[in-house]
């Protein structure tokens, strides 16, 4: 019996040799503290980061592993100039990594890499926007800094006319805004001729509820921007959802060059005036380190916000939602989100393209994927998706954007003629 | 002199058993385990857990002597698993994956009993192919931070490898009712050399099925 055993034991010993070993795939959690010594190893690991984690493969056209046979012996090539003592300079690593990375769809990706043997007198590191120089290719595009000014531009010298009049509002530009460094926010309150008004809102970043939250405590000083920022977005929101129908002609809500921000913003600008929880985009994650192993489409459920609910459409009040080209991740999926009410309309340009949303750092075991490194402290930082998200007409549009229903490229009509357009939409409105 | 008294109740128990050379063909049903062989590739909180399913299908036994037959069988038998996250979520995350398969083991197939009762034991190869795949469970991972629990069929991509093949090997006992008809209660263990999964060439996650077969069978003696 015990011969048997054995025989049994050395048969399975031996079936099991014949099958193949798995190499090791690191966890990508333990990559942000690795000391790698050469080029070749680090770009390994961003490879395999990146091979294992990276959401969008099922749509990306990028070879990957294509990537992997060109740029590897590239790497090594380094390391050996190194060894020979030649200097690596950090122009030269980022030129290679550009040309490792340029292709990748995500739009929300940025990418920090240290040159290892860096020369005293080089950059330590080098950053870049793999969509930076994809979005440039579009037919539209236009500077953002740029557009920003012009919007600002436009918004600071918003005049009074015989379509409208502002019973009040104003911009902050500039200013500090406590613990949302660089939100800049301009609310008005237009008055069509026949007495019903518009609560206008452009800000440049999403983080209303934060805002909201950071200046609701005791003492605080009610001069400050940070408060007349909160003030702003309440009045915008109150005006919302509470006016009276007859009194209220319609909303705007500027999206252009809003480069996005928290997520649950959506449910203010978007739930709180959908008349019941709804959804218009579905995400799913990385279950599996295979390229194609994602998880379910989960509903992306947009909820009125603080239980605050309009029903525009009961009451057949237009919301007109603007955006362009620099209307980025939250900036583009309020917008879509809103275009899918039914009173509303998206007036402008196809955004940007960074439609998946993203955990933070402290989350990478959620999913391995998403945003893997250190950014402070490592030799790496890829910030990169955590979600994919798709339409509910299943169209997945990373790094394509969302299209407006009517379409006024900047190029072409500039900013003003986008927000007289929103306005006329509203007034017209039957 | 164990070994010498083995091979002497082997050769008696061959001589008395069974019949002459003949056809038998069954039809069988039961249950299955399975498990999956593979690295967590990194994903430190993942595990891997047996999951148990069905067996059903046919099988044909030819026998050449009394104690030397050649067996084959095709059934459609689940190869499940669950995939468990254990991170601290409130509410457990994992994954039921529900794998059908048609499996056609090829076995050589030794006899040895008494008049009415035999023991079988098998060994040979099997190939198989992957009909249909689901997968149910639960995650806590969206990005509005709810839980969902799903249920939905998995699409093949080119990831999958449908055709896979392996060894079985296993032992039954078969019972003659009348001369005509016999059952057997086999069970069937099929380990396969092939990953489910593609390997790549770069880096290899291979994965594999290790499924335990319990299976009741009719038996129509031809």
């Amino acid at each position: 019996m015990r011969k048997i055993s054995l025989l049994i034991l050395a048969a399975m010993l031996v079936l099991s040799s014949c099958r193949k070993k798995a190499d090791h795939i690191p966890y990508i959690g333990e990559t942000s503290t690795l000391a790698y010594q050469t080029y070749a190893e680090q770009f390994k690991v961003i490879w395999n980061g990146l091979n294992t984690g990276y959401v969008f493969w099922d749509v990306d056209k990028t070879d990957w592993d294509a990537v992997y046979y060109e740029y590897l012996p590239r790497f090594e090539d380094l390391d050996a100039r190194h060894a020979d003592n030649e200097k690596i300079s950090t122009s030269e690593l980022k030129e290679l990594y550009m040309g490792a990375m340029g292709t990748l769809i995500d739009h929300h990706m940025y990418v920090k890499v240290i040159n290892i043997h860096a020369e005293p007198n080089d950059d330590p590191y080098f950053t870049f926007n793999p969509s930076t120089a994809q979005v440039k290719q579009r037919s539209y595009y236009h500077d953002r800094a740029q557009t920003t000014e012009d919007i600002k531009t436009l918004l600071e010298g918003i005049k009074e006319s015989d379509e409208y009049t502002i019973l009040e509002g104003g911009t902050i530009f500039g200013e500090e805004i406590m613990n949302v460094g660089g939100l800049e926010m301009c609310f008005y309150l237009f008055q069509l001729p026949d007495g019903r008004v518009i609560p206008y809102l452009w800000q440049n970043v999403f983080a209303m509820n934060l805002v909201m939250k950071n200046t609701d405590i005791p003492g605080i000083d009610t001069t400050s921007a940070s408060y007349l920022a909160a003030q702003y977005i309440r009045k915008w929101m109150d005006l919302c959802n509470q006016l009276p129908a007859e009194q209220l002609a319609g909303i705007i809500l500027d999206n252009r060059c809003n480069i996005g921000g928290m997520y649950q913003d959506i449910d203010i600008a978007v739930g709180s005036l959908s008349g019941k929880p709804f959804v218009s985009t579905q995400s799913r994650y990385k279950e599996g380190s295979r390229r194609l192993e994602h998880s379910v489409w989960a509903d992306e459920v947009i909820k009125p916000f603080g239980g605050v609910c309009r029903d525009l459409e009961k009451d057949n009040i237009p919301y007109v939602v603007l955006s362009n080209l620099h209307s980025i991740s939250m900036g583009e999926l309020v917008s879509y989100g809103v275009s899918q009410l039914p009173t509303g309309y998206m007036i402008g340009e196809r955004t940007y393209g960074a439609t998946g949303a993203l955990y933070d750092d402290n989350f990478t075991d959620c999913t391995y994927g998403g945003p893997f490194g250190d950014e402070e402290n490592g030799l790496h930082y890829i910030y990169t998706s955590t979600f994919e998200a798709r339409t509910k007409d299943g169209a997945i549009l990373e790094g394509i954007g969302f299209s407006p229903d009517k379409e006024m490229l900047t190029n072409e009509v500039g900013v003003k003629a986008q927000l007289d357009a929103a306005l006329e939409h509203i007034k017209n409105y039957k | 002199m164990k070994k010498l008294k083995f091979i002497v109740l082997f050769l008696f128990l061959c001589g008395t058993s069974v019949t002459q050379a003949q056809w038998n063909i069954g039809v069988k049903g039961g249950v299955d385990r399975n498990m999956v062989v593979r690295s967590n590739a990194g994903r430190l909180d993942e595990t891997y857990h047996a999951k148990v399913g069905t067996d059903f299908g046919i099988f044909g036994r030819y026998q050449f002597n009394e104690c030397i037959g050649l067996r084959a069988d095709f059934s459609v038998m689940s190869r499940s698993h669950t995939m468990r996250r254990n991170l601290n979520y409130v509410k457990p995350t994992y994954t039921d994956y529900k794998n059908s398969y048609i499996m056609l083991p090829v076995m050589a197939d030794i006899t040895v009993g008494f008049e009415k009762l035999h023991f079988h034991l098998m060994g040979g190869a099997f190939a198989a192919y992957w009909l249909s795949a689901k997968r149910s469970g639960m995650t806590n991972i969206t990005v509005d931070d709810v839980s969902i629990t799903f249920d939905e069929k998995i699409e093949f991509n080119k990831e999958h490898n449908r055709f896979c093949a392996g060894v079985a090997a296993g032992a039954g006992v078969n019972y003659d009712i009348t001369d005509s008809y016999a059952i057997e209660l086999d069970a069937l263990f099929y380990y396969d050399m092939t990953s489910y999964m593609k390997v790549d060439k770069i880096v290899a996650e291979p994965r594999y099925h290790n499924t335990l077969s319990l299976t009741l069978g009719l038996i129509y003696k031809l």
